[in-house]
């Protein structure tokens, strides 16, 4: 019996095309009301996975269940509770938008025409394209297709939402936007999506998963990956002055496993890794002030940002998923 | 499951634009023009313009079963062929839509239009025409039931080509299987006679004073001597449909 809390949950998720693996034994357990990230280079496999979730393709082999339905036989079901954006969103082309809402909203509502027009009327002017309702698609620049993907997808309220390159084709603005929809819509629903813009990631979602060809390299809260997940605990300090003294001083502590230096614009850049956290949260800041040479500048637990935390897994575990 | 949006978008493409009424003029100039033309030309002086033992009734049968023939597979060649291609397909199919009911909903609403433009409206037309040219109605009931026949000639046509968009990506195989069809069926039934009993072209196509078309005789009140074609066209019609079925269904974006 599938956990409640967990809205999609895939078990050794796999998918193959001939020889190529475009999958491999994924397992991923997205939880509800949350904004998953999901990241990896072109090719990953991050499209493929959102394709089986949604029926447009079959597994090879484990299975998945969204809301607790599986997602091969009860792909209809699943659907109904879901609102997708496809990476390259695409339409009849001799609709309006408002044509392409009212036919999609037409899945999903068998309820009054009025009520019916007044959302779509309210989802169009979420995005911006209020004014352009009544305009042919064919028409229609890239930002503007992409922002009547994010209707059409949230239309029926969706449990959850798929979105693939969402803020794709947007300007910064059209970005920000949707980075702005993402975040109003968690309290009612969950946001499962595939990104390339790591800054996007970082600013908006509780969970991450990485793919690299076809393989989960991390699945974490975002915190516990900016943090340095695996690498240990790292403190940061960027300091002014003659530091060599405090070097040796520093790095010939027990608790101290090494020291990496860098100069930066007049200063000097620390990051200490540290086997004893404790100690290191007590003595490492005293011991770097007790030499009056050096001036603290900023200290405190290193933070990676994303895009470092990506390109170390998807570089180092690429190679060994390449081996593989 | 999204089987009536489904049904009411494809069917809107027909009656919500003008594409009923450009196929109708079209239908209404390629084949009853010709039937006009042949039954209304000048008396020859054996008496009559028609080839020996060739009607008005068997003229619009088989001149609209090659038009139509054509006309059917030019219209269904882009059904799923253009939405696979397009995307459409797989943006509709991530809503929540079963396959059997997209593919239904394509067929049901591009059928109607066809089977109004071509078959009613032009059956009508002849009727009226070959009627005012005879002087006195034809058998009304017996014209129907020869229109039903080259309904089922059309629908025959009609799902091979729905079948084949779905089978393939290829144009070339969509629109060059059945086009070949429609003009190699002399050349079929030379080759092996006995797959004339079984392919719908004796429904309505005339091979000669000996072997007249189902419709003709139908409309003339003759004993049809099988009922091998008819029944042979609806087994195809539902292979095709099945097979299509199946296909779509197993069918990944």
């Amino acid at each position: 019996m599938m956990n409640d809390s967990l809205v999609i949950e895939t078990r050794d998720l796999s998918k193959s095309y001939k020889d190529i693996h475009a999958l491999k034994t994924l397992n991923l357990k997205v939880a509800k009301n949350s904004i998953f990230g999901f990241l990896g280079p072109n090719g990953a496999g991050k499209t493929t996975t959102i394709k089986l979730l949604l029926g447009l393709a079959r597994p090879t082999s484990g299975s998945a269940s969204i809301f607790g339905y599986d997602i091969v036989k009860n792909s209809v079901d699943i659907r109904r509770r879901v609102g997708y954006l496809a990476q390259d969103p695409r339409y009849y082309e001799h609709m309006t938008a408002r044509e392409v809402m009212r036919f999609t909203a037409r899945f999903f509502y068998t309820g009054p025409e009025a009520e019916i027009e007044a959302r779509i009327e309210e989802t169009l002017r979420l995005v911006g394209l209020d004014d352009k309702a009544d305009r042919p698609i064919k028409g229609f620049s890239g930002g503007e297709r992409q922002r009547l993907g994010i209707a059409q997808a949230q239309v029926n309220y969706p449990d959850l939402l798929i979105l693939d390159e969402p803020a794709a084709s947007l300007d910064p603005q059209g970005r920000h936007d949707v980075l702005e929809v993402m975040e109003r819509l968690r309290k009612h629903t969950t946001i499962f999506y595939s990104t390339h813009i790591l800054s996007d990631v970082q600013r908006v979602s509780d969970t991450v998963a990485i793919l690299n060809h076809g393989a989960l390299i991390a699945q974490a809260p975002i915190q516990e990956l900016l943090v340095g997940g695996d690498k240990g605990t790292i403190y940061s300090l960027t300091l002014k002055g003659d530091v060599q003294e405090a070097h040796k001083v520093v790095s010939g502590q027990a608790w101290v496993s090494g020291v990496t230096t860098q100069a930066e614009n007049g200063t000097t850049r620390w990051d200490v890794s540290v086997n004893d956290e404790a100690q290191a949260e007590n003595e490492l800041l005293r011991l770097v002030l007790s030499d009056r040479r050096v001036n603290v500048m900023e200290f405190g637990r290193k933070r990676y940002n994303l895009e470092e935390v990506f390109l170390s897994m998807v570089g180092e575990k690429g190679e060994k998923d390449r081996v593989q | 499951m999204g089987f009536a949006n489904l049904f009411r978008a494809s069917s809107r493409e027909w009656w919500g634009t003008r594409q009923w009424i450009v196929q109708s003029i079209i239908w209404l100039v390629i084949v009853n023009g010709i039937v006009a033309a042949v039954v209304l030309a000048p008396q020859t002086e054996q008496g009559n313009a028609q080839p020996p033992g060739i009607s008005g009734v068997e003229i619009f049968f088989m001149i609209g079963a090659m038009a139509f023939g054509i006309g059917v597979t030019i219209i269904g060649q882009g059904i799923f062929l253009d939405e696979k291609k397009s995307g459409t397909l797989a943006w509709v199919l991530s809503k929540p839509v079963s396959r059997p009911a997209f593919f239904f909903a394509k067929l049901l609403a591009n059928g109607l239009g066809i089977l109004v433009t071509m078959v009613v409206l032009q059956g009508a037309i002849a009727y009226l025409i070959i009627s005012g040219v005879k002087g006195s109605p034809l058998l009304l009931l017996p014209f129907i039931g020869a229109l039903i026949l080259l309904a089922l000639y059309v629908t025959f046509f009609f799902t091979l080509t729905l079948m084949l968009g779905v089978l393939y990506d290829s144009r070339g195989a969509v629109i060059g299987i059945p086009i070949a069809l429609t003009f190699g069926y002399q050349f079929i039934g030379s080759l092996a006679p006995f797959l004339m009993d079984i392919l719908p072209f004796a429904l309505v196509m005339t091979g000669g004073p000996e072997s007249p078309a189902l419709a003709s005789m139908l409309v003339n009140q003759q004993p049809l001597p099988s009922v091998l074609p008819i029944l042979a066209t609806i087994a195809w019609i539902v292979a095709f449909v099945g097979i299509a079925l199946r296909r779509f269904d197993a069918m990944e974006f």
